[in-house]
């Protein structure tokens, strides 16, 4: 994560995965509501 | 780009809104702040408000660094500018903020004023160890994201030892004015937080515990990406559904518990609070801005050059003020679109993209709020 020049955090992968499952998951119980 | 277009996938927006109507009680309004401003210009510029339903309210905040700095402020920097052994050093979006008089950074570029727009702060140690004669003052803004950049900035300019190098600091504190938002006697009944994303990879969750638990708020950290601020709406509609006020991180692959121990040590270390500072909408407040401290007193414009800021009066039609606080909409300006629009802005939000004003116009919301309501 850059800002001004600078790298502020540095992007966990397992996570970002882990969130974009939780995002499925959450959308996919929308498709059936 | 990698982890960026995953989060802008237009079926799983509407699958995740479709969950979000589901969920949301329709006895019942709910309220939720975004203090963000780069949040603010994601639910703009990608219609996340289009998808939620009409109970679930954005209420837009303070977050943008160029949109709360007072006025004074600018007053100031514009006459530090105009000292001829002085080059000013500024980020970009500072330069068109409307100052008093109708004065600005730009115009006073314009009159001869050596006013330089720079990408880091490491542009602005590089031009003062380049010109030696001349006296070089970055003028520091922004949230707990750019205080560390002006932290090493400070570290290395003590280093080099350069003398002609000094800090102009405006830095403020995002939790002192979630703080002062909850706590305003305007009426703005805020349920939530939409946290925010870089400053919270900055200084970690724990800041925000107070809101949970003196206030009963939940706050849940988010990444700037759409389908982030989607999700964390519906993570803050199931806390409001259950009766909790927790601390909760969707943006996880970039902010930890703890945040940036490094960057918090140098912020530490160089800076401290100041008893107060004025705030553009929100007034003073104590505790929510940063100073040198003491043993970089030599880096200190405001001492180098013995300012006193003098307060202020914006442009009484503006309503900056109370678009910060959350109290009103861009759209319920005046101004807005009319006499202010990006070419002449009238008032801070019209100027930086974080701002509410400006990412309303860039994207044609309040044309699509206009037609909602007619309807």
């Amino acid at each position: 994560v850059l800002h001004v020049g600078y790298a502020l955090a540095k992007i966990d992968e397992a996570e970002a995965l882990e969130t974009l499952e939780l995002l499925r998951e959450a959308a996919a119980l929308g498709a059936g509501s | 780009m990698k982890h960026v277009d995953e989060y802008r996938d237009g079926a799983l927006a509407k699958g995740l809104a479709r969950r979000i109507a589901a969920e949301a009680r329709p006895d019942r309004l709910y309220r939720f702040m975004e203090f963000c401003g780069g949040h603010t210009h994601a639910i703009s510029r990608y219609g996340v408000e289009d998808l939620l339903p009409e109970n679930i309210r954005m209420i837009h905040g303070p977050g943008c660094p160029v949109c709360v700095l007072p006025m004074g402020r600018i007053d100031d920097a514009i006459r530090l500018a105009r000292r001829p052994e002085v080059t000013l050093l500024t980020y970009a979006d500072l330069m068109r903020v409307p100052a008093s008089n109708g004065a600005s950074l730009m115009k006073a570029k314009a009159e001869g004023a050596d006013i330089r727009m720079i990408y880091s702060t490491l542009d602005a140690i590089a031009i003062a160890e380049k010109e030696p004669h001349r006296e070089v003052v970055f003028f520091a803004i922004g949230f707990e994201t750019t205080t560390p950049p002006t932290a090493l900035a400070i570290r290395r300019a003590q280093k080099k030892q350069l003398r002609n190098f000094s800090i102009f600091c405006n830095h403020v504190l995002t939790p002192a004015a979630m703080q002062a938002i909850l706590e305003t006697n305007e009426g703005v009944a805020i349920e939530g937080f939409v946290g925010p994303a870089h400053v919270s990879t900055v200084i970690g969750m724990a800041p925000y515990r107070r809101f949970a638990v003196d206030y009963a708020k939940p706050v849940v950290i988010a990444g700037f990406e759409p389908l982030d601020v989607i999700q964390a709406v519906l993570m803050l509609l199931r806390q409001i559904n259950e009766g909790r006020s927790e601390i909760e991180n969707q943006y996880r692959r970039a902010v930890t518990e703890s945040g940036n121990a490094k960057a918090l040590d140098e912020m530490a270390d160089i800076f401290e609070l100041r008893e107060s500072f004025e705030w553009r909408g929100l007034g003073e407040i104590p505790n929510s801005a940063l100073r040198l401290r003491e043993n970089y007193w030599e880096f200190d414009a405001e001492r180098r050059f013995s300012i006193v800021t003098t307060p202020a009066r914006d442009n009484p039609a503006c309503e900056c003020g109370a678009i910060l606080r959350g109290a009103k909409r861009p759209q319920d300006c005046k101004l807005f679109g009319g006499a202010c629009t990006p070419e002449t802005p009238m008032g801070s939000c019209m100027v930086s993209s974080e701002g509410s004003c400006a990412a309303y116009w860039a994207y044609g919301r309040f044309r699509q709020h206009e037609r909602r309501k007619a309807s």
